[in-house]
């Protein structure tokens, strides 16, 4: 018999640890929407993120949220760097040649953390690490529900920006007709470059959060890369909702399936899941129809 | 009255392959030019060539007193160039709105955006009544005006249609038609181009006619529609 309260409990825990995984896999989604790359790179720019809030908190004492928003903003200034350096020169080329670039990002940025850092596990304890919160009988890590909460006003902002403003719209324009957005006097070019910085700013802020909770190694983009690909594609591509929603289903299946399984296979069960729903339906669940 | 376009001599190339030779024509303000040949003759090939989207590699483009020869098409659009392509080319997970929003993107276009929204929406009661719709979910016709009225939206010193008939009903057609009417007595500039060689001729001041790549003929509108050569190859009298 499943205890009930047990069922509660980590669909709870799940819905906010999906509102943080959902904040990496938006910044994934935006970047492929607007430029149809995939950024291989995108889990190793959270490690760099959580680095530096490690490093701040360790040596300055500076809260790793506060390391969360110079997380983002060292997101906007390397995905500028990374962009205008890298990317902007090989977009249109076939995909294997995008594919090589941010690879070789990867590759670069992982290993080059390993051998600057040293491979062994790290982990601060801001003094939320262990809190509890006790809401009507169900217990809340205090650094899910502060981490979530940031989550989920970033991904307002986002959703704000990009349906209020006339640069965001101008951005999912772009990502939907490329000639027409440039006839009317978008700079399609400056578009890509602003989605990439988007999206790794997004992925920078959630690194900090992350590492109020989550251990830090230099391998640890790996996972969150992976899982991130299984959430946009599960939400379906080009749809920041179904990213979002992706997010939160994967957090509440991890969680659930924690309860009866061995956490190490925890990630089994995010990718079933992921496998049965592409067979049910390949373009995700909130796919929309091309153009 | 000074001139809106010159398109001086021009050579354009895809890849190898030339497809237009020695191509000149001029747009006056105000004036409601036709551009007409079969498929293939380059009419849309000069289109792309005038927004930016092809390079000549030869001779220039001066559009509104300025030489714009290879100049990006979002710097030319900034200058006033509305270029509606074949096949509308909407944003079809935009609503009708945002579609409208995109068009008046340029900053010269945006501070203007409540006026002209009100004139779209005069021109087209429809779009008002579908604001929130997503785009790609409008019929064919709806889409059409959606995209004239987007280009509009730019306050443009041209605007270029590129086969706005087609795929339309014949009903429909006719509505497009007026309404390129009435923006021309407006006091618009347009440039159209049309497989539909009567209504493009019956509304334009000058016509051109394009051959394999090269201007065969110019003349007025009503003049080459009497021409029994233009008769004889595209009216089938």
């Amino acid at each position: 018999m499943v205890d009930l309260w047990l069922l509660g409990q980590a669909t709870t825990s799940g819905l906010l640890l999906g509102c943080i995984y959902a904040v990496v896999a938006l910044g994934l989604s935006l970047i492929w929407g607007v430029m149809e790359i995939v950024n291989f790179a995108h889990g190793d720019f959270l490690m760099l993120s959580m680095y530096l809030s490690y490093f701040l908190f360790t040596y300055l004492g500076l809260d790793p949220l506060v390391g969360a928003i110079l997380g983002f903003l060292m997101g906007l200034a390397l995905g500028l760097l990374i962009e205008k350096g890298l990317i902007e020169k090989v977009l249109g080329s076939p995909p294997i040649v995008t594919i090589l670039v941010t690879f070789s990002i990867l590759l670069i940025i992982r290993y080059g953390a390993m051998a600057a850092w040293g491979p062994g596990v790290k982990t601060l304890h801001p003094w939320y690490f262990m809190a509890i919160l006790d809401l009507w009988g169900v217990r809340i890590s205090m650094a899910y529900l502060i981490g979530a909460l940031i989550s989920l006003a970033a991904t307002i902002a986002l959703h704000i920006f990009l349906t209020r403003t006339y640069t965001g719209i101008a951005l999912r324009a772009t990502s939907q007709n490329r000639l027409a957005a440039e006839l009317l006097g978008i700079d399609a070019k400056k578009m890509y470059t602003l989605s990439f910085c988007i999206g790794v700013a997004l992925v920078g802020l959630a690194g900090g959060i992350l590492s109020t909770f989550y251990y830090v190694i230099p391998e640890v983009g790996g996972r969150f890369c992976m899982l991130s690909f299984v959430i946009v594609v599960l939400g379906g591509f080009g749809s920041l909702l179904g990213t979002f929603l992706g997010g939160l289903i994967i957090g509440v299946a991890e969680e659930i399936s924690a309860i009866f399984i061995p956490p190490v296979m925890k990630d089994v069960v995010a990718f079933i899941l992921f496998l049965l729903i592409l067979m049910l339906k390949p373009s995700g669940l909130f796919g929309e129809v091309t153009r | 009255m000074g001139r809106v376009l010159e398109v001086d001599d021009i050579d354009v190339y895809y890849g190898e392959l030339q497809a237009l030779w020695e191509v000149s024509l001029h747009i006056e303000e105000g004036e409601f030019i036709s551009l007409v040949g079969s498929n293939g003759a380059g009419k849309t090939t000069t289109l792309r060539t005038i927004s930016g989207i092809l390079t000549p590699r030869r001779g220039k483009i001066i559009f509104a007193g300025k030489d714009v020869t290879g100049w990006p098409p979002h710097r030319i659009a900034q200058e006033g160039l509305a270029h509606i392509p074949e096949g509308r080319q909407l944003f079809p997970r935009l609503t009708v709105l945002e579609n409208l929003k995109m068009g008046a993107y340029t900053p010269k276009a945006r501070e203007h955006f409540d006026e002209t929204l009100e004139f779209v929406f005069t021109l087209f009661p429809r779009l008002k009544e579908r604001r929130d719709q997503i785009a790609g979910t409008m019929s064919g016709g709806e889409r059409q005006m959606l995209a004239i009225a987007r280009g509009l939206m730019l306050r443009p010193k041209l605007l270029m249609l590129d086969e706005p008939s087609l795929g339309l009903a014949p009903k429909l057609v006719q509505r497009v038609m007026d309404t390129l009417r009435r923006l021309h007595e407006e006091g618009l500039t347009i440039l159209l181009v049309e497989q539909n060689v009567r209504y493009a001729l019956e509304l334009a001041d000058r016509g051109y006619v394009l051959e394999t790549g090269r201007v065969v003929m110019e003349g007025g509108g009503r003049e080459l529609l009497e021409d029994p050569r233009i008769k004889k190859a595209y009216l089938g009298l």
